[in-house]
Protein backbone atom coordinates (compact mmCIF):
# COMPACT_ATOMS: atom_id res chain seq x y z
CA UNK A 1 0.00 0.00 0.00
CA UNK A 2 1.40 3.75 -0.82
CA UNK A 3 2.31 5.93 2.00
CA UNK A 4 2.39 9.23 0.14
CA UNK A 5 4.00 11.00 3.12
CA UNK A 6 6.36 8.34 4.01
CA UNK A 7 7.20 8.07 0.09
CA UNK A 8 8.20 11.76 0.66
CA UNK A 9 10.08 11.91 3.53
CA UNK A 10 12.35 9.18 2.07
CA UNK A 11 13.52 11.58 -0.43
CA UNK A 12 14.74 13.44 2.40
CA UNK A 13 17.23 10.44 3.70
CA UNK A 14 20.43 12.41 4.67
CA UNK A 15 22.39 9.17 4.30
CA UNK A 16 21.06 8.38 0.57
CA UNK A 17 24.07 9.40 -0.93
CA UNK A 18 26.79 8.84 1.58
CA UNK A 19 30.36 7.71 1.17
CA UNK A 20 30.58 4.01 1.08
CA UNK A 21 32.20 1.69 4.15
CA UNK A 22 35.32 -0.14 3.73
CA UNK A 23 34.43 -3.29 5.21
CA UNK A 24 37.16 -5.27 5.52
CA UNK A 25 38.99 -2.55 6.91
CA UNK A 26 36.47 -1.76 9.83
CA UNK A 27 36.02 -5.78 10.29
CA UNK A 28 39.61 -5.56 11.11
CA UNK A 29 39.10 -2.95 13.30
CA UNK A 30 36.68 -4.84 15.15
CA UNK A 31 38.94 -7.61 15.63
CA UNK A 32 41.27 -5.23 16.83
CA UNK A 33 39.56 -3.76 19.30
CA UNK A 34 37.53 -7.07 20.28
CA UNK A 35 41.15 -8.71 21.81
CA UNK A 36 43.03 -4.84 22.58
CA UNK A 37 39.91 -3.78 24.35
CA UNK A 38 39.15 -3.75 27.93
CA UNK A 39 35.76 -6.36 28.91
CA UNK A 40 34.27 -3.20 29.58
CA UNK A 41 30.06 -4.05 30.87
CA UNK A 42 27.52 -3.07 27.68
CA UNK A 43 24.67 -4.43 29.26
CA UNK A 44 23.91 -0.72 29.10
CA UNK A 45 23.87 -0.39 25.71
CA UNK A 46 21.93 -3.23 24.69
CA UNK A 47 17.92 -2.80 23.69
CA UNK A 48 15.41 -3.65 26.01
CA UNK A 49 13.22 -6.65 25.64
CA UNK A 50 10.02 -6.44 25.40
CA UNK A 51 7.61 -8.03 27.94
CA UNK A 52 5.17 -8.45 25.33
CA UNK A 53 4.75 -11.20 22.78
CA UNK A 54 5.70 -9.82 19.61
CA UNK A 55 4.13 -12.13 17.66
CA UNK A 56 0.95 -11.00 18.59
CA UNK A 57 1.45 -7.65 18.58
CA UNK A 58 3.38 -7.73 15.44
CA UNK A 59 0.17 -7.91 13.49
CA UNK A 60 -0.38 -4.18 13.85
CA UNK A 61 2.78 -3.48 12.18
CA UNK A 62 1.61 -1.74 9.24
CA UNK A 63 -1.77 -0.77 10.65
CA UNK A 64 -1.13 2.82 10.47
CA UNK A 65 -1.55 5.50 7.77
CA UNK A 66 -1.87 8.72 6.67
CA UNK A 67 -4.99 10.14 7.83
CA UNK A 68 -5.78 13.41 6.64
CA UNK A 69 -7.11 15.63 9.59
CA UNK A 70 -8.28 19.08 8.99
CA UNK A 71 -9.19 21.65 11.41
CA UNK A 72 -12.49 22.73 10.36
CA UNK A 73 -14.10 24.01 12.98
CA UNK A 74 -13.98 26.73 15.96
CA UNK A 75 -15.84 28.25 18.37
CA UNK A 76 -14.02 29.51 21.43
CA UNK A 77 -15.57 31.60 24.04
CA UNK A 78 -14.02 30.24 26.83
CA UNK A 79 -11.70 32.41 28.46
CA UNK A 80 -8.91 29.58 29.36
CA UNK A 81 -8.06 26.20 29.78
CA UNK A 82 -9.76 24.04 32.32
CA UNK A 83 -8.66 20.77 31.75
CA UNK A 84 -12.02 18.66 31.21
CA UNK A 85 -12.70 18.87 34.97
CA UNK A 86 -16.35 17.39 34.26
CA UNK A 87 -15.25 14.79 32.34
CA UNK A 88 -16.34 11.29 33.32
CA UNK A 89 -15.59 7.23 32.42
CA UNK A 90 -19.00 6.52 31.87
CA UNK A 91 -20.88 8.12 28.96
CA UNK A 92 -24.35 8.60 28.51
CA UNK A 93 -25.69 8.39 25.04
CA UNK A 94 -27.24 11.49 23.88
CA UNK A 95 -30.04 12.28 20.80
CA UNK A 96 -27.28 12.16 17.75
CA UNK A 97 -29.37 14.78 15.50
CA UNK A 98 -29.82 17.33 18.51
CA UNK A 99 -26.31 16.70 19.58
CA UNK A 100 -24.99 17.27 16.27
CA UNK A 101 -26.19 20.95 15.60
CA UNK A 102 -23.27 22.90 16.15
CA UNK A 103 -21.01 20.23 14.15
CA UNK A 104 -20.15 21.08 10.82
CA UNK A 105 -22.09 18.99 7.90
CA UNK A 106 -18.88 18.52 6.09
CA UNK A 107 -15.48 16.81 5.90
CA UNK A 108 -14.05 19.61 4.15
CA UNK A 109 -11.28 18.61 2.24
CA UNK A 110 -10.98 18.41 -1.46
CA UNK A 111 -13.80 17.61 -2.45
CA UNK A 112 -15.87 18.13 0.76
CA UNK A 113 -18.01 15.13 1.82
CA UNK A 114 -21.29 15.34 3.50
CA UNK A 115 -21.52 13.67 6.97
CA UNK A 116 -24.00 12.90 8.99
CA UNK A 117 -24.05 11.95 12.64
CA UNK A 118 -23.92 8.41 13.68
CA UNK A 119 -22.89 8.53 17.67
CA UNK A 120 -23.38 11.06 20.43
CA UNK A 121 -22.33 10.96 24.06
CA UNK A 122 -22.09 12.87 26.97
CA UNK A 123 -19.59 12.95 29.63
CA UNK A 124 -19.50 15.64 32.42
CA UNK A 125 -20.57 18.85 30.67
CA UNK A 126 -19.15 18.00 27.42
CA UNK A 127 -20.82 16.42 24.32
CA UNK A 128 -18.42 14.16 21.68
CA UNK A 129 -19.92 13.55 18.09
CA UNK A 130 -19.22 11.04 15.48
CA UNK A 131 -20.22 12.05 11.96
CA UNK A 132 -19.73 9.68 9.39
CA UNK A 133 -19.40 10.50 5.36
CA UNK A 134 -17.79 8.07 2.86
CA UNK A 135 -14.63 7.28 3.28
CA UNK A 136 -14.19 10.18 5.85
CA UNK A 137 -15.50 10.26 9.57
CA UNK A 138 -15.32 13.25 11.83
CA UNK A 139 -15.21 13.96 16.10
CA UNK A 140 -16.90 17.03 17.53
CA UNK A 141 -16.62 17.73 20.68
CA UNK A 142 -18.47 20.90 22.83
CA UNK A 143 -19.08 21.99 26.15
CA UNK A 144 -22.30 22.19 27.25
CA UNK A 145 -21.35 23.56 30.14
CA UNK A 146 -23.48 26.85 30.10
CA UNK A 147 -22.26 30.44 29.20
CA UNK A 148 -18.45 28.38 28.70
CA UNK A 149 -19.19 26.90 25.51
CA UNK A 150 -17.08 25.82 22.93
CA UNK A 151 -17.34 23.97 19.43
CA UNK A 152 -14.32 22.31 18.10
CA UNK A 153 -14.22 19.69 15.57
CA UNK A 154 -11.55 17.40 12.77
CA UNK A 155 -11.92 15.46 10.43
CA UNK A 156 -10.08 12.57 8.77
CA UNK A 157 -10.03 11.22 5.81
CA UNK A 158 -9.27 7.03 4.72
CA UNK A 159 -7.25 6.27 1.66
CA UNK A 160 -10.18 4.30 0.70
CA UNK A 161 -14.13 4.56 1.38
CA UNK A 162 -13.84 0.83 2.06
CA UNK A 163 -11.43 1.79 5.19
CA UNK A 164 -14.64 2.23 6.89
CA UNK A 165 -16.08 -1.45 6.75
CA UNK A 166 -16.22 -3.39 9.72
CA UNK A 167 -16.04 -6.36 7.62
CA UNK A 168 -15.17 -9.45 9.79
CA UNK A 169 -13.70 -8.06 12.87
CA UNK A 170 -15.64 -8.00 16.03
CA UNK A 171 -14.34 -4.21 16.38
CA UNK A 172 -12.66 -1.94 14.07
CA UNK A 173 -10.30 0.81 15.37
CA UNK A 174 -10.50 3.64 13.11
CA UNK A 175 -8.35 6.43 15.27
CA UNK A 176 -6.13 4.56 17.99
CA UNK A 177 -5.53 7.57 20.16
CA UNK A 178 -5.00 10.62 18.06
CA UNK A 179 -4.25 14.11 20.06
CA UNK A 180 -5.94 17.18 19.12
CA UNK A 181 -7.33 20.31 19.85
CA UNK A 182 -4.48 21.20 21.15
CA UNK A 183 -5.21 24.98 21.22
CA UNK A 184 -9.49 25.44 21.22
CA UNK A 185 -11.61 24.28 23.76
CA UNK A 186 -9.93 23.71 27.51
CA UNK A 187 -6.68 21.85 26.21
CA UNK A 188 -6.18 18.31 24.30
CA UNK A 189 -7.97 15.45 24.23
CA UNK A 190 -7.22 11.74 22.70
CA UNK A 191 -9.89 10.19 20.81
CA UNK A 192 -10.20 6.23 20.02
CA UNK A 193 -13.01 5.52 17.68
CA UNK A 194 -13.97 2.50 15.85
CA UNK A 195 -16.86 0.18 14.28
CA UNK A 196 -18.41 -3.09 16.25
CA UNK A 197 -20.13 -5.50 15.31
CA UNK A 198 -23.74 -5.60 16.03
CA UNK A 199 -23.35 -8.13 18.91
CA UNK A 200 -20.71 -6.26 20.62
CA UNK A 201 -22.12 -5.03 24.08
CA UNK A 202 -19.54 -2.52 25.36
CA UNK A 203 -16.08 -1.42 24.51
CA UNK A 204 -13.82 -0.59 27.57
CA UNK A 205 -10.71 1.36 27.00
CA UNK A 206 -7.38 2.37 29.01
CA UNK A 207 -4.48 4.63 29.24
CA UNK A 208 -1.22 3.26 29.73
CA UNK A 209 -1.31 5.40 33.22
CA UNK A 210 -4.56 3.21 34.22
CA UNK A 211 -7.17 5.50 33.86
CA UNK A 212 -10.54 3.44 31.99
CA UNK A 213 -13.00 4.74 30.64
CA UNK A 214 -16.05 2.95 28.83
CA UNK A 215 -16.84 3.45 25.43
CA UNK A 216 -19.85 4.72 23.69
CA UNK A 217 -21.46 2.60 21.44
CA UNK A 218 -24.38 2.92 19.52
CA UNK A 219 -25.59 1.95 15.86
CA UNK A 220 -22.41 0.14 14.48
CA UNK A 221 -19.89 3.08 16.00
CA UNK A 222 -18.12 3.32 19.09
CA UNK A 223 -15.85 6.39 21.16
CA UNK A 224 -13.83 7.35 23.81
CA UNK A 225 -12.12 10.29 24.77
CA UNK A 226 -9.84 11.49 27.37
CA UNK A 227 -8.89 14.73 28.55
CA UNK A 228 -5.14 15.20 27.86
CA UNK A 229 -2.46 14.13 25.61
CA UNK A 230 -2.29 10.81 26.47
CA UNK A 231 -0.90 7.29 25.63
CA UNK A 232 -3.14 4.39 24.97
CA UNK A 233 -3.01 0.96 26.52
CA UNK A 234 -2.79 -1.53 24.18
CA UNK A 235 -5.85 -3.62 25.53
CA UNK A 236 -9.13 -3.24 24.34
CA UNK A 237 -12.08 -5.24 26.79
CA UNK A 238 -14.26 -5.90 23.83
CA UNK A 239 -17.81 -7.95 25.80
CA UNK A 240 -20.14 -9.30 23.22
CA UNK A 241 -22.92 -12.66 24.66
CA UNK A 242 -20.50 -14.71 24.99
CA UNK A 243 -18.07 -12.78 27.55
CA UNK A 244 -15.64 -10.59 28.11
CA UNK A 245 -12.01 -10.13 25.90
CA UNK A 246 -9.18 -8.33 25.86
CA UNK A 247 -7.99 -7.81 22.02
CA UNK A 248 -4.95 -5.47 20.61
CA UNK A 249 -5.59 -2.27 19.87
CA UNK A 250 -2.96 -2.02 17.57
CA UNK A 251 -4.13 -5.50 15.82
CA UNK A 252 -7.65 -3.85 15.24
CA UNK A 253 -6.32 -0.78 13.39
CA UNK A 254 -8.70 -0.86 9.93
CA UNK A 255 -6.40 -2.83 7.75
CA UNK A 256 -6.89 0.05 4.62
CA UNK A 257 -5.38 2.54 7.38
CA UNK A 258 -1.94 0.48 7.60
CA UNK B 1 37.80 -15.83 18.06
CA UNK B 2 36.50 -19.45 18.21
CA UNK B 3 35.72 -20.54 14.42
CA UNK B 4 31.79 -21.27 14.90
CA UNK B 5 31.33 -18.11 16.49
CA UNK B 6 33.07 -16.21 14.48
CA UNK B 7 31.72 -17.47 11.42
CA UNK B 8 28.32 -16.56 12.77
CA UNK B 9 29.79 -12.88 13.86
CA UNK B 10 31.25 -12.54 10.27
CA UNK B 11 28.21 -13.36 8.70
CA UNK B 12 26.25 -10.70 10.50
CA UNK B 13 28.63 -8.19 9.72
CA UNK B 14 28.47 -8.64 6.17
CA UNK B 15 24.76 -8.76 5.79
CA UNK B 16 23.98 -5.85 7.90
CA UNK B 17 27.38 -3.31 8.33
CA UNK B 18 26.31 -1.59 5.24
CA UNK B 19 22.97 -0.58 6.53
CA UNK B 20 23.61 0.25 10.19
CA UNK B 21 26.53 2.68 8.40
CA UNK B 22 23.84 4.22 6.84
CA UNK B 23 21.89 4.38 10.08
CA UNK B 24 24.57 5.51 12.27
CA UNK B 25 25.24 8.32 9.10
CA UNK B 26 21.93 9.75 9.58
CA UNK B 27 22.24 10.36 13.19
CA UNK B 28 26.40 11.24 13.94
CA UNK B 29 28.74 13.68 12.35
CA UNK B 30 30.43 12.13 9.34
CA UNK B 31 33.57 11.58 11.38
CA UNK B 32 32.27 9.62 13.92
CA UNK B 33 30.13 7.08 11.62
CA UNK B 34 33.00 4.35 12.02
CA UNK B 35 33.75 4.60 15.68
CA UNK B 36 30.05 4.25 16.30
CA UNK B 37 29.88 1.25 13.91
CA UNK B 38 33.19 -0.38 15.73
CA UNK B 39 31.51 0.10 19.33
CA UNK B 40 28.39 -1.50 17.86
CA UNK B 41 29.73 -4.60 15.99
CA UNK B 42 32.54 -4.74 19.41
CA UNK B 43 29.23 -5.19 21.71
CA UNK B 44 27.62 -7.83 19.47
CA UNK B 45 30.51 -9.89 19.10
CA UNK B 46 30.45 -9.83 23.30
CA UNK B 47 27.30 -10.74 23.24
CA UNK B 48 26.31 -12.35 20.61
CA UNK B 49 24.31 -15.77 22.27
CA UNK B 50 22.05 -12.35 22.79
CA UNK B 51 21.01 -11.80 19.14
CA UNK B 52 18.43 -13.08 17.85
CA UNK B 53 17.88 -14.74 14.56
CA UNK B 54 16.24 -11.66 12.81
CA UNK B 55 19.23 -9.45 14.15
CA UNK B 56 19.01 -5.92 12.21
CA UNK B 57 16.32 -4.75 15.05
CA UNK B 58 18.58 -5.47 17.85
CA UNK B 59 22.43 -3.87 15.94
CA UNK B 60 20.07 -1.10 15.21
CA UNK B 61 19.10 -0.65 19.27
CA UNK B 62 22.43 -0.85 20.18
CA UNK B 63 23.91 1.87 17.34
CA UNK B 64 20.76 3.86 19.07
CA UNK B 65 21.80 3.48 22.61
CA UNK B 66 25.48 4.07 21.59
CA UNK B 67 24.72 7.33 19.92
CA UNK B 68 22.55 8.25 22.83
CA UNK B 69 25.39 7.76 25.57
CA UNK B 70 27.48 9.66 23.22
CA UNK B 71 25.95 12.55 22.54
CA UNK B 72 23.54 14.91 24.11
CA UNK B 73 20.04 15.19 23.02
CA UNK B 74 20.72 18.65 21.05
CA UNK B 75 23.42 17.03 19.01
CA UNK B 76 21.37 14.37 18.07
CA UNK B 77 17.97 16.65 17.27
CA UNK B 78 20.29 18.14 14.87
CA UNK B 79 21.47 15.03 13.32
CA UNK B 80 18.17 14.59 12.19
CA UNK B 81 17.46 17.15 10.97
CA UNK B 82 17.48 17.66 6.92
CA UNK B 83 19.68 20.48 5.25
CA UNK B 84 17.00 22.65 3.35
CA UNK B 85 18.36 26.19 2.77
CA UNK B 86 20.18 25.28 -0.68
CA UNK B 87 16.95 23.69 -1.86
CA UNK B 88 14.76 26.70 -1.90
CA UNK B 89 12.27 26.48 -4.87
CA UNK B 90 13.57 22.90 -5.70
CA UNK B 91 11.11 20.45 -7.47
CA UNK B 92 8.48 18.61 -5.45
CA UNK B 93 9.30 16.32 -3.15
CA UNK B 94 6.99 13.51 -4.16
CA UNK B 95 4.53 13.57 -7.06
CA UNK B 96 2.15 11.02 -8.32
CA UNK B 97 -0.96 12.62 -6.81
CA UNK B 98 0.54 13.23 -3.23
CA UNK B 99 -1.53 15.55 -1.02
CA UNK B 100 -1.16 19.10 -1.96
CA UNK B 101 -0.42 20.03 1.09
CA UNK B 102 2.94 18.97 0.49
CA UNK B 103 3.92 21.60 -2.29
CA UNK B 104 7.83 20.85 -2.35
CA UNK B 105 10.77 19.42 -0.76
CA UNK B 106 11.82 22.68 0.69
CA UNK B 107 8.28 22.55 2.46
CA UNK B 108 8.85 18.87 4.46
CA UNK B 109 12.34 19.89 4.59
CA UNK B 110 10.97 22.68 7.22
CA UNK B 111 7.59 20.77 8.68
CA UNK B 112 10.41 18.34 9.57
CA UNK B 113 12.42 20.32 11.33
CA UNK B 114 9.67 21.33 13.44
CA UNK B 115 9.31 17.93 14.41
CA UNK B 116 10.28 17.20 17.88
CA UNK B 117 13.11 14.72 18.40
CA UNK B 118 11.20 11.90 19.30
CA UNK B 119 8.52 12.58 16.46
CA UNK B 120 11.60 12.41 14.00
CA UNK B 121 13.00 9.55 15.49
CA UNK B 122 9.66 7.05 15.04
CA UNK B 123 9.06 8.03 11.33
CA UNK B 124 12.97 8.22 10.18
CA UNK B 125 13.04 4.70 11.76
CA UNK B 126 10.16 3.50 8.65
CA UNK B 127 10.73 5.95 5.91
CA UNK B 128 14.31 6.11 6.30
CA UNK B 129 15.80 3.02 7.90
CA UNK B 130 13.10 1.18 6.45
CA UNK B 131 11.63 -1.13 9.76
CA UNK B 132 8.63 -2.30 10.26
CA UNK B 133 6.90 -1.06 12.99
CA UNK B 134 7.74 -4.04 15.13
CA UNK B 135 11.53 -3.58 14.07
CA UNK B 136 11.27 0.06 14.99
CA UNK B 137 9.63 -1.06 18.66
CA UNK B 138 12.21 -3.12 19.37
CA UNK B 139 14.79 -0.20 18.37
CA UNK B 140 12.95 2.04 20.88
CA UNK B 141 12.20 -0.66 23.58
CA UNK B 142 8.56 -0.46 23.80
CA UNK B 143 5.94 -2.18 22.64
CA UNK B 144 4.26 -2.48 18.55
CA UNK B 145 1.00 -0.82 19.68
CA UNK B 146 2.84 2.16 21.55
CA UNK B 147 5.16 2.63 18.34
CA UNK B 148 2.32 2.52 15.84
CA UNK B 149 0.35 5.44 17.77
CA UNK B 150 3.41 7.16 18.14
CA UNK B 151 3.90 7.05 14.42
CA UNK B 152 0.49 7.83 14.10
CA UNK B 153 0.81 11.16 15.88
CA UNK B 154 4.13 11.94 14.45
CA UNK B 155 2.85 11.65 11.20
CA UNK B 156 -0.41 13.78 11.73
CA UNK B 157 1.72 16.48 13.79
CA UNK B 158 4.18 16.45 10.32
CA UNK B 159 1.09 16.88 8.21
CA UNK B 160 -0.33 19.25 10.40
CA UNK B 161 2.93 21.39 10.08
CA UNK B 162 3.06 21.39 5.95
CA UNK B 163 -0.14 22.49 5.89
CA UNK B 164 0.80 25.49 7.84
CA UNK B 165 3.75 26.30 5.72
CA UNK B 166 1.74 25.82 2.83
CA UNK B 167 -0.61 27.76 3.60
CA UNK B 168 -3.03 24.99 3.41
CA UNK B 169 -4.56 24.70 7.28
CA UNK B 170 -8.31 24.54 6.58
Amino acid sequence: MRQPLLDAVRGLDPAADGPEIDGEAMLARIREEVHSAAQADVTHLLPPRRSRPAQRLAMGAAALTVVVAVAIALVLTSSGPRAYATWAAEPTLVPVAEAAAECPDTEPGTPPVPVEPVLAEQRGSYTFVVLSGEGVFVRCLASTAGEERFVVAEGARTPSPSDLELGTAPVLVLDPGAVWAREAGEGPITTVVGLAADDVTAVEVSTVDGVTAEASLDDGWWSVWFPGDVEIADGLLVTTPEGESTLSLAGLIAPGLG
Amino acid sequence: MKAGKRARFEELYWRHHRELAAFIRRRVPPDAVEDVLAEVFVVAWRRLSDIPVEARAWLYGVARNVIRNTYRAEARQRALHVRIAEEAGSAPAHTDGFDDAIASRTDLGRAWNQLSETEQEVIALVAWDGLSNAESAQVLGVTTSAFAVRLFRARRRLLHLLERSTGGAR
